[in-house]
């Protein structure tokens, strides 16, 4: 009888900033992954259940808290949901505040994964890079928000405060350096042949694949799905500003890439043009309710990782939400994502983790069980991503 | 190119969120797969599923799942609504038509101890700790350890 050739490599399992930390444990047989067993739930916070308990109001701060990266467009996508629930109508300087502050959260948000992709594939001079960049744009949000990181910047029904002609003109002159920038990663991320031996044709999605497991944000723009709820749903002032939506048609890791440095520099000029074509008047309303009526929310938005989705059902008593349900683009993602390892080699699988735009911190350290010498051993993600195909 | 609306209208009244192109509908469980059928085959497979979404109705003693779907060729979103008895759930799976709920699925087992009937891979607990397996923290009559 022939004896069975696999050794089990758990990733994981877990880093505090991610909403969905999880253990990956793959099944290889030599360099080729054959199977594929998550373990989440390692640091479940039971936000939900939480915000059963919790007012309106309280639950605002708490889903802010849901992402650490990604923060505004909780809060952003929350109150969304809220207004659709008690049909409060934002003003519109507050409208085109909201989509200036998320662009801002996206332009960093890529910054950071494409510089994590870049020490994932040994490229460790583009990662220092961009993040010495990404460090413009989180001055720029805290001179927005007045928070660097937790913006804690939306109200039900508004933001909570307003920008000047200095600000205006600080965050253009910053803007110009970014996006000079950027143009010169795009260029290496388009042409270096290094990143592009990594990346190219590397954890192909094809495109009905990539519906049948209902990937959303840049992962399933990659595979050529025009899914930017931004376009087919729109909120706040997106129907107002123009902009692209970027698809790249290559189905690989390479296309996920792109996908986020094309969506970097829409985002510049989408700043831009929010800044010279703000309108005038209230940022929020004068009086925010306590009590909401009966019936259901639905709040989407498209998340730096893609579509977030919170649908709140309140039955009108008392001050705590009924059911607030709150799906994140990284729980499809991952959890769907990982069955595209399955037949890729060890290798590929740094480089594949980080085009879905995982916190891949949290896989940072490995460890290799080898079925016939019983032995243990363990060894960091970033030296098995430096291994060769 | 037919709408979301004609295409499930057969199905229940559709009716519409206040938001431009947001429609609800409520179905019969036996009919959930085929509403979900039919618009995969109106819209030639264009269309995912975003979340599913369970609401304990302890009062009515009834369980609801909110299936949020997203069609991208007409950008319509709709909310397939189902009710199944509180001490009878069960649910036929969809797990056949998009892999991609597998999660979604058992995201929902976990929280409500909500069954669906063939889906492939049920696991419990998925995002609870092992000590909960036998626990269903979402419905609401479930008190935490403290509290007992």
């Amino acid at each position: 009888m022939s004896q069975v050739r696999t050794v089990e490599i758990p990733i994981g399992p877990q880093h505090p900033a991610l909403h969905e930390p999880l253990q990956l444990k793959l099944k290889v047989d030599g360099e080729v992954v054959v199977d594929v067993f998550l373990v989440p739930g390692f640091n479940h916070r039971g936000v939900e259940w939480l915000a059963e308990r919790r007012s309106f109001i309280h639950c605002l701060y708490m889903c802010s808290r849901v992402c650490g990266i990604c923060n505004t467009i909780h809060g952003t996508t929350y109150a969304l949901a809220v207004e659709d629930l008690a049909k409060i109508e934002v003003p519109p300087r507050a409208k085109w505040l909201r989509v200036l502050v998320n662009e801002l959260e996206r332009i960093h948000s890529h910054m950071i994964i494409l510089a994590i992709i870049a020490e994932l594939i040994g490229f460790d001079t583009l990662f220092m890079l961009l993040m010495r960049d990404r460090e413009r744009v989180m001055y720029l949000k805290e001179l927005v928000t007045g928070n660097r990181v937790l913006a804690d910047y939306i109200a039900i029904g508004g933001v909570k405060r307003d920008i000047n002609q200095e600000k205006a003109d600080i965050i253009k002159k910053h803007l110009n350096y970014i996006e000079e920038r950027m143009k010169y990663y795009k260029k290496v991320f388009a042409e270096d042949p290094i990143v592009r031996r990594r990346l190219v044709d590397v954890g192909k999605i094809p495109y009905s694949r990539a519906i049948d497991l209902c990937l959303v944000g840049p992962t399933a723009r990659g595979s050529g799905i025009s899914c930017d709820i931004r376009k087919l749903d729109p909120y706040d002032a997106y129907d107002e500003v123009p902009f692209n939506e970027i698809v790249y048609k290559e189905c690989d890791s390479w296309a996920r890439v792109m996908v986020r440095v094309d969506e970097t520099l829409e985002s510049i000029n989408m700043v831009r043009y929010v800044l010279d074509h703000l309108p005038s008047g209230p940022i929020g309303p004068k009086v925010i309710p306590r009590r909401f009526p009966a019936g259901e929310g639905i709040g989407r938005s498209e998340a730096p990782r893609g579509e977030l989705l919170y649908h709140i059902i309140h039955d009108g008593k008392g001050m705590n939400p009924y059911r607030l349900k709150i799906r994140t683009p990284s729980f499809t993602n991952i959890h769907n994502g990982i069955k595209i390892l399955v037949g890729q080699h060890i290798a590929d699988v740094p480089a594949i983790f980080g085009s879905y735009d995982p916190c891949i911190s949290c896989s940072e350290r490995v460890t290799v069980v080898d079925v016939k010498t019983e032995r243990t051993y363990t060894m960091r993600l970033k030296d098995l991503s430096k291994m060769k195909r | 190119m037919v709408s979301v609306v004609e295409v499930l209208q057969k199905f229940g009244e559709v009716k519409a969120y206040p938001k431009k192109k947001r429609y609800y509908v409520e179905v019969t469980k036996d009919m959930l797969r085929e509403a979900i059928k039919s618009l995969i085959k109106a819209f030639d497979g264009d269309v995912y599923v975003c979340a599913i979404a369970a609401v304990d109705l302890i009062a009515q003693g009834l369980f609801e799942l909110n299936y949020d779907i997203q069609v991208l060729k007409t950008r319509e979103y709709v909310t397939i609504k189902v009710k199944i008895p509180r001490d009878k759930p069960v649910i036929p799976s969809i797990s056949d038509m998009y892999e991609g709920v597998i999660p979604y699925e058992n995201e929902v087992y976990d929280f409500y101890g909500i069954v669906f009937e063939g889906n492939k891979s049920p696991r419990k607990p998925y995002f609870l700790p092992d000590e909960m397996a036998n626990e269903f923290p979402l419905r609401k009559d479930w008190k935490s350890p403290s509290k007992r």
